[in-house]
């Protein structure tokens, strides 16, 4: 130690006042680095986020036509490897040249298209249907085309194609709105007359064939073996104008006279018309001509008699209006396997290109926090289960998530704000000066406990522990708080008499032997409870009596765990509050009478209470944010239910599974990034807000004399 | 193998092979793709792979924009990402199985239930009823299990969304429908082998080769109503149901040749050399028809005839 009183030589103080001024630029450039560094993160997510509520847009413009275009097309397609011109008269083409002729001695009245997977089929006006198949890349194969013959006397006016297994099924509609079907299967084709005339026919999956006939909606079954039968029958009010189901062929979209578009689902056993509660905004009031589906992100595009054109997602609905490239309905739309482009041809010939950039359409704020009728669903829900395949429908709804990470950290402050006031309570107020110093790291070492360790040993052993001794464990927690408000009660009756012949120990530390006889009485009579009260299994009991579910990774075990993490937190901040209660307060109230625990209860809880609220908030936010002991102490189920027995999964531990193999840039992929700034802003909130009141607290104990 | 040899000196004289090649994607197939980095580095001592196995969902992204030409995956590509990589790179991917893989499904090693149906999975699994309309079980009493186990209530484990194991059980097993919210979804698929191994209600599905001693593989019965236990020969001839390739798609214009390194990595992995350390990761090497259409499509030498490869 140096002499302050003697003066330093002139260089050295020199040095240290140029030290001393490094060192402050050091600590300031850190303290704004850190600013600088969680705004960057907030910014980031913000970015990666925002692409999720970009509009969606649909482009026209002029494709490339024909070297030889004599205005005769009937369709075109857009492949890998270059566009494919088709005329009435069957000729199809491309750039350099006529590639295969597909309709001799007809023409071509009608294309439909099912996937990557499926042939194409053209429909001819003398009743045959030409069948062009695909390779295993997908890539049609027009020199292998097939004939089948669908109607023997008319021309084929509409087609539909849907795949089924092992195969595909193909329906058809003749001039005089006949029906027919063809069942293709490894071995066989076979031919279904549907006796039953109809205006407009869609197919979907598994041999569902949905008809209209004015206002009737009709969904028969085909099957296989060469028959069909009617399953349902239902009045839409208006008549129906245009159909189509979408990707999956389990949703149907109508289109009617006046312009109205409803969605109708099969209900879940397949056999009946579910009708969706909304109806889609309209275009106008005229009469819709066309419904296309896109394929992917169930999207589809409604076209009606003004030339009004729309995009729409199945579930988010509207999403682009605008006007169609012709007024005039086309004779012929292709759509390229990714949905993204439509080829469109109109009265004049011209084909025309619709780009369609609708990357996160299946996002809105109604999909992300409103229940929604997913397909193969009877009712409305709130689910979480990010696209697969991508064929599939995608239900991504945050509320499962949101919900299970705020109830993860309710049940964990259910745990751990007793114990942890509890504690710092009797550690600010009651102990002595020593074993403060000793407890107090103690339970602030706690914190060091990575959560990976505490989640597997919760996950892996107290789970099965738990769901072997549920009534035990229940009992543990009935027996545990009443036990030892008994054992105080008792302590004080006996207190006098005792005092002088055991050691001066506090009562706390007394309490622990008879704390562990109760626990030892709860673990080992629950069985007999549970035998007398609840039949001998008090899971099957909780069933029948309420109809709650035990999950063998719950809340209750969550709760536990994460309570265990978050006390060492609460703890440390609440005593910290507490005895930073300047000392004249609590001193005058015990000289003027009032007892240690009126003291605390009067005097030392509402001076602290500010940063005792501050230290519940640091808790919450921790526990919100609290990712691998959820992870592995839960089954990461998204269920939406409140019970205590039941699994849950967190916005953090979902993150922590999904985000990994999600596709970089995708609509998954921006979600759980959603989901991650959604995650930023609570704890920064919540953060901030308790550092305030906790600064705050310091100005108003400092004003009352004390020295914190 | 001494076709092999004797090829390999002439190609070193033609060419020393050299570099490191890089590759992307699955974790499943981290493992063996490290594996056949070493093997890798022992013929061409002058060539390392270089693994980065975060996922099969990073492979696609990484092969599109360039980064990687080799992009290791335990699923397909999805349409989505198929159409990204044509879009920056003007021709498809190509897609080489690797190996095969089988989805299977265990219970506790007490449970005495032998063979499940693939409409009873359905029904265990599903919230949907896309492939059957099996009643929902909930005890393992409706399995026809009696005394003591026709009462537990069923645990369901499974993987977790992103993994492939995951894509293909809800492809496969469910007809594309929805998975049970309840079904506890763990990281990693010895977690969800542990965790059935401790809990006597639980059932679980993982990949191949993760099973223990603690849990029982169960049987699926196909459409004759056989069980089939998912044994190398039931994967192989696919009557077992649940079976998948594991893929390693490779970034290769119609038209080209497979560059020198790639065309090393991919002899030594499609060789009965590369296969039988599929074999020791407990997957189940390709086939040899396989193996052989797998070689013609990367235009790669055709393998030394069947008396040469069994003879070692």
């Amino acid at each position: 130690m140096t002499d302050p009183s003697t003066d330093p030589p002139r260089p050295n103080r020199r040095l240290r006042q140029r030290l001393d001024r490094l060192a402050t630029g050091v600590i300031a450039a850190s303290g704004i680095g850190v600013v600088v560094a969680v705004l960057a993160i907030g910014v980031y997510l913000t970015l990666a986020v925002l692409p999720l509520f970009d509009g969606a847009e649909v482009e026209v413009d002029t494709a490339p036509s024909a070297a030889d275009d004599d205005g005769a097309m009937h369709a075109v397609w857009l492949a890998d490897d270059g566009t494919r011109w088709l005329t009435r008269e069957g000729q199809l083409r491309d750039a350099k040249g006529e590639i295969a002729t597909l309709a001799a001695g007809a023409t071509v009245t009608t294309v439909a298209e099912a996937g990557q997977a499926q042939p194409l089929a053209l429909g001819l006006s003398n009743g045959e249907v030409r069948l062009v198949p695909r390779d295993d890349q997908g890539r049609l194969r027009w020199t292998q085309a097939a004939t089948l013959r669908l109607f023997e006397a008319r021309g084929v006016a509409a087609l539909t194609l849907h795949h089924a297994a092992q195969g595909w099924v193909l329906a058809g509609r003749d001039t005089q709105g006949k029906v027919a079907a063809l069942w293709h299967t490894a071995e066989t084709t076979r031919r279904i007359a549907v006796p039953e005339a109809a205006e407009h026919i869609a197919l979907g999956h598994a041999g569902r064939l949905a008809m209209t006939q004015g206002t009737q909606l009709t969904l028969w079954q085909l099957s296989s073996d060469g028959g069909g039968t009617p399953l349902a029958r239902t009045d839409t009010q208006t008549p129906v104008t245009a159909l189509s189901f979408l990707q999956g062929g389990r949703t149907l979209i109508v289109g009617d006279a006046q312009g109205g578009l409803r969605r109708w689902r099969l209900s879940p056993d397949d056999t009946a018309w579910q009708a969706a509660e909304t109806s889609y905004t309209a275009l106008g009031d005229t009469a819709i001509r066309r419904v296309i589906d896109l394929p992917r992100q169930r999207l589809w595009l409604a076209l009606d008699d003004s030339g009004r054109l729309g995009l729409y997602q199945s579930l988010s609905g509207q999403r682009w209006h605008g006007q169609a490239p012709e007024a005039t309905p086309p004779t012929a739309v292709s759509v390229n396997a990714h949905g993204t482009q439509v080829m469109w041809l109109g009265a004049t010939g011209t084909p025309q290109r619709l780009a369609i950039e609708a990357a996160h359409a299946a996002v809105s704020p109604a999909t992300l926090w409103m229940p929604q009728t997913y397909e193969g669903h009877a009712d409305a829900e709130w689910r979480w289960a990010a696209a697969v395949t991508g064929d599939e429908e995608p239900q991504y709804s945050l509320v499962p998530l949101a919900w299970g990470t705020l109830k993860a950290a309710a049940w964990a402050m259910v745990f751990a704000v007793p114990l942890a006031l509890g504690a710092a309570m009797h550690s600010a107020c009651y102990m002595s000066r020593r074993q403060r110093a000793r407890l107090k790291p103690a339970i602030e070492l706690m914190e060091a406990l990575p959560g990976v360790v505490i989640g597997f040993v919760a996950g892996l052993f107290v789970a099965p522990f738990v769901e072997r001794h549920l009534a035990g464990t229940l009992a543990l927690f009935v027996c545990v708080p009443l036990g030892s408000v008994a054992c105080g009660w008792l302590w004080r009756m006996f207190s006098r008499r005792m005092e002088l012949r055991l050691p001066p120990i506090s009562a706390g530390v007394g309490l622990i032997v008879p704390l562990a006889l109760l626990c030892w009485a709860a673990l080992s009579l629950s069985p007999w409870l549970e035998a007398w009260w609840f039949g001998g299994d008090l899971r099957a009991w909780m069933h029948q009596q309420w109809g709650w579910d035990y999950a063998q990774r719950n809340a209750l075990i969550v709760g536990m765990a994460m309570g265990l993490a978050i006390i060492p937190t609460l703890y440390s901040l609440a005593e910290e509050a507490l005895s930073g209660v300047p000392r004249p307060l609590a001193e005058g109230s015990l000289a003027l009478g009032a007892t240690r625990a009126q003291t605390l209860w009067r005097v030392q809880l509402p001076a602290a209470a500010p940063g005792i609220l501050s230290a519940v908030m640091i808790g919450a936010g921790r526990a919100v944010g609290e990712t691998m002991i959820v992870l592995m102490v839960t089954g990461n189920t998204p269920l939406m239910s409140p019970s205590l027995f039941e699994g849950l999964r967190s916005l953090a531990a979902n993150l922590a599974i999904e985000l990994p193999e999600a596709a970089v840039g995708g609509t998954q992929y921006r979600l759980l990034l959603l989901g991650a700034l959604l995650l930023f802003v609570f704890t920064f909130v919540v953060n901030t807000l308790a550092e305030m009141v906790r600064w705050r607290l310091k100005r108003r104990y400092r004003r009352y004399g004390g020295d914190a | 193998m001494t076709l092999g040899a004797l090829l390999l000196p002439m190609m070193a004289m033609a060419a020393p092979l050299s570099g490191t090649l890089g590759s992307v994607g699955s974790d499943t197939l981290g493992g063996l793709m490290t594996q056949w980095g070493e093997r890798l580095s022992a013929r061409h001592p002058q060539v390392r792979l270089q693994v980065q196995a975060s996922g099969s969902g990073t492979a696609p992204p990484a092969l599109a924009e360039g980064a990687t030409r080799v992009g290791a995956m335990s699923r397909p590509m999805t349409e989505a990402e198929r159409a990204d990589f044509i879009a920056r790179q003007g021709y498809p991917p190509v897609a080489v199985p690797v190996a095969l893989d089988a989805l299977t499904l265990f219970v506790h090693r007490d449970n005495p239930l032998t063979s499940l149906s693939l409409a009873q999975v359905e029904a265990l699994f599903a919230d949907t009823r896309f492939c059957d309309q099996a009643p929902t079980l909930r005890r393992w009493g409706a399995l026809g299990l009696d005394g003591d186990w026709a009462k537990r209530t069923i645990a369901r484990f499974g993987r977790n969304t992103a993994s492939g194991s995951h894509a293909l059980f809800k492809r496969e097993a469910l007809c594309g429908g929805n998975f049970r919210r309840d079904i506890n979804e763990l990281p990693g698929s010895s977690a969800v082998v542990a965790a059935v191994g401790r809990s006597r209600k639980a059932i679980g599905y993982t990949g191949l080769g993760y099973p223990t001693a603690m849990v029982k593989v169960l049987a699926l019965r196909d459409d004759e109503g056989t069980p089939r236990l998912p044994t190398q020969a039931n994967v192989v001839s696919g009557r077992y149901p649940l079976t998948r390739p594991l893929l390693v798609y490779v970034n290769l214009a119609p038209d080209e040749r497979l560059p020198a390194l790639e065309r090393a990595f991919f002899d030594l992995v499609l060789s009965p050399e590369g296969q039988a350390v599929v074999a020791r990761q407990g997957f189940v090497p390709l086939p040899e028809a396989r193996l052989a259409a797998a070689r013609r499509a990367l235009r790669l030498p055709p393998l030394a005839g069947d008396t040469h490869s069994s003879s070692n």
